[in-house]
């Protein structure tokens, strides 16, 4: 079973895993969000083209970027409220395993539902205003003052953080009042770290927080009926609140997909009628003013005809064939511009149909076959691709068992328990991959196929892979490059990268993508306190060295949460950053191949991986957070 | 004026419907809202001012201004600088109900 979570994790770290990882989507999310809908954004895109210095070229180039952040800015939402659901589903079960202990768990219960619903929304919110602060242009000690802000806040006591959330939110307790200009002096002030809470003013004009009766309601009646239910039977309490987070979840669910609709909707008739009048901006204004969101209601009816036909076509289809796909793709084509996305959409309920075809087929086994290969062709007919396949035929393959199959026999999916049901939550978890999972997949791959080519003549069953997989990554004896050199027969790895760049490249070339390359791993690894061995600078020729799949191991180990095991020795963000830059580069259209590359380099070191992908990004593409020269 | 510690966390908590949670975690949250809050009201403002507001907000921190003064400063750069506060807080309180499952 290849997967980002731990088996013998425990409750609290499952929970504690989560969390983290909810940190790092909601910060993936704000960032998305942010740079899709900034207003400087909105500026660029209208004056972009007569003022990009690149001209056109360069302004198409940021028209794709600008497209792919608002993809991702609808990716990492749905990425991050997914992992909140996971982590209120954890935080559940944790405190149902306690309700033997008879140690207050239904307050605790209660709490943890009222606590999450407050506290999630403003870490989000919080999120928001770091990330806008670090995208300010601010003289240093401005900067410097923000960031002061929160640890000087940190430092009050309890006393004195209750009067600043007062003079922030308002109240009604009288005290002295100078109004909200208050609040803001506090916040101009306390950077500079100095106690002037004694004789603070404090405000009460300023509207209350969260003084809304339909939270206030909804929150009430919850509670109510968790109360009276649980008065009943504790397991018709646990019934109901199971019941009211997944209605959470289905609603969250729901409002995400009606804004993802409406969204890419408008956004794909804002395009569209972009090109002729020339301006997102100008566009948006036409979209609001001049009629075109009537247009898109009217192109979102046509989506669900759409929809609903393409169904149809699913359904009827009693084999599953390369035609169910190219249906629904010349569907989609059909629709033109703005149904281009729309179509993704179609396709995505279309599978159901197609799923349920493939599931319950008879399949006659043909010479070669195996269950990892009939996996392998439903998940082509899915469109998945690289780990989000490998991850799915997995889950398949993990249900089915490891059975060899004879050639001749006849198979039927859905007798083996893998039914429509399973296959469409197999495809969602493989769409909806962490990228630290990702990660993880990836480096297994990778030990795979090293195995593989070292041990021909061994079948890759279950046992096995699953041994390479756990089996402890070997430690290089060394980590410079002379030293790898002799290990394994091969130039070090500084000159593999230059010469493979400048072999047949002009040398002004090679020099630019080994700048590249450098400035790359700079972005990567430079840390402003970095500890003994993990300096980007001291320590260039041993972090440069470090072999891939060493780093790619350590960086599922983080994302498990172990606590020993570690091969690298670098600081967890330098080994997140290259597992963010490694996800990039896989998710981006640059065209690394990356099996090829693992094959032929099945001792790649850090530089030999950022010199083999330097000459294939171009200028000025990012990848993931990191530029590109 | 000094301030009674206990009523004002009890009006807090009626003010932002905590009274079902622990005290601890009501306290957490209301810390939290507080530095949250704190943080925007600043970001907001320093916006507001522009390059040169900031320039001179630079100076006050430099000289190490009272509170009274850096409230003047701001009132002065953003007039009618309460409703400003004020709506930046309605600003946050919307985006917290947005995040609400």
């Amino acid at each position: 079973m290849i997967s980002g979570e731990s088996k013998g994790e425990t409750p609290d770290q499952k929970i504690a895993r989560l969390k983290g990882e909810a940190e790092s989507l909601r910060m993936e999310y704000v960032k998305a969000d942010y740079d899709e809908t900034n207003a400087w954004a909105r500026v660029r895109n209208f004056f972009g083209k007569t003022f990009s210095p690149g001209g056109e070229r360069e302004w198409q180039e940021k028209k794709y970027h600008e497209k792919q952040n608002y993809r991702d800015g609808l990716y990492w939402q749905a990425q991050y409220q997914n992992i909140l659901i996971d982590l209120k589903s954890a935080q559940l079960e944790q405190i149902k395993r306690r309700a033997g202990d008879g140690t207050g768990w239904k307050k605790e219960m209660a709490d943890m539902i009222r606590y999450f619903d407050l506290d999630e929304p403003m870490d989000l919110a919080s999120a928001r205003t770091e990330y806008r602060a670090g995208k300010q242009n601010w003289p240093t000690k401005v900067s410097d003052a923000f960031g002061a802000l929160g640890r000087n806040y940190n430092r009050l006591s309890m006393k004195e953080k209750l009067a600043i959330a007062a003079a922030c939110a308002g109240g009604t307790i009288a005290l002295t009042l100078s109004g909200g200009a208050a609040a803001g002096a506090m916040a101009g002030l306390i950077v500079g770290g100095k106690r002037f809470l004694a004789s603070a003013g404090l405000a009460v004009s300023t509207e209350a927080l969260l003084d809304s009766s339909r939270i206030r309601y909804q929150t009430k009646e919850t509670e109510k009926e968790i109360e009276r239910l649980f008065e009943e039977t504790p397991e018709k309490g646990f019934d109901y609140l199971e019941a009211e987070i997944k209605k959470k979840a289905f609603a969250i669910d729901d409002r995400l997909q009606k804004a993802k609709l409406t969204k890419l909707l408008h956004k794909a008739g804002a395009l569209t009628a972009g090109v002729v009048i020339g301006s997102g901006w100008l566009t948006q204004i036409a979209m609001d003013k001049w009629g075109g969101h009537e247009a898109v209601d009217r192109i979102k009816e046509r989506f669900h005809e759409m929809v609903s036909g393409l169904q149809g076509i699913g359904a009827t289809e009693t084999t599953p064939t390369s035609d169910v796909p190219i249906a629904l793709h010349d569907a989609a084509e059909t629709a033109g511009a703005a149904a281009a996305d729309i179509g993704v959409q179609a396709a995505t309920e279309a599978q159901a149909g197609l799923i349920n075809a493939f599931v319950s087929q008879e399949i006659r086994v043909a010479q070669g076959d195996s269950v990892w290969k009939i996996g392998g062709r439903l998940a082509d007919q899915l469109g998945l691709e690289g780990v989000q396949k490998t991850y799915f035929v997995d889950a398949l393959k993990d249900k089915f068992g490891d059975v060899l199959l004879q050639e001749g026999e006849t198979v039927n999916l859905a007798q083996h328990g893998i039914d429509q049901k399973f296959v469409e939550t197999a495809l969602h978890d493989a769409r909806t991959l962490t990228s630290a999972q990702s990660i993880a997949i990836e480096a297994n791959d990778a030990r795979i196929a090293e195995y593989a080519r070292a041990n021909p003549e061994v079948i890759l069953t279950d046992g096995v892979t699953q041994n390479i997989v756990e089996a402890p990554s070997a430690t290089p004896d060394t980590f410079g490059s002379e030293a790898l050199s002799a290990e394994t027969g091969r130039p070090g790895s500084e000159a593999i990268g230059i010469e493979g760049v400048a072999r047949g490249t002009a040398p002004e070339l090679a020099a630019l993508y080994s700048a590249r390359a450098d400035d790359w791993y700079q972005q990567i690894f430079r840390m402003e306190n970095a500890s003994f061995g993990q300096d980007w600078m001291i320590d260039r020729e041993k972090i440069g060295g470090m072999k891939l799949h060493d780093i790619l191991q350590d960086a599922r180990l983080f994302q498990q949460g172990a606590f020993s095991g570690y091969t690298t020795g670098l600081d967890r963000e330098q080994i997140i950053n290259f597992a963010e830059f490694f996800q990039g580069v896989s998710k981006s259209d640059i065209g690394f191949d990356r099996r090829a590359f693992f094959r032929n380099n099945p001792h790649a070191t850090v530089m030999d991986y950022l010199n083999e992908v330097a000459p294939l990004a171009k200028q000025g593409q990012r990848i993931g957070l990191y530029t590109t020269q | 004026m000094a301030l009674d510690q206990e009523a004002l966390k009890k009006e807090l908590v009626e003010t932002f419907h905590l009274e079902g949670l622990s005290g601890d975690k009501q306290e957490a949250l209301l810390s939290k809202m507080g530095e949250a809050l704190l943080k925007r009201i600043f970001l907001e403002t320093m916006e507001k001012m522009g390059n040169e507001g900031v320039k001179e907000y630079e100076a006050l921190l430099d000289r190490g201004a009272r509170q009274e003064e850096i409230e003047a400063f701001f009132e002065n750069r953003i007039p009618g600088y309460n409703v400003f506060v004020r709506g930046v807080v309605a600003k946050f309180k919307e985006e917290m109900e947005e995040g609400m499952a």
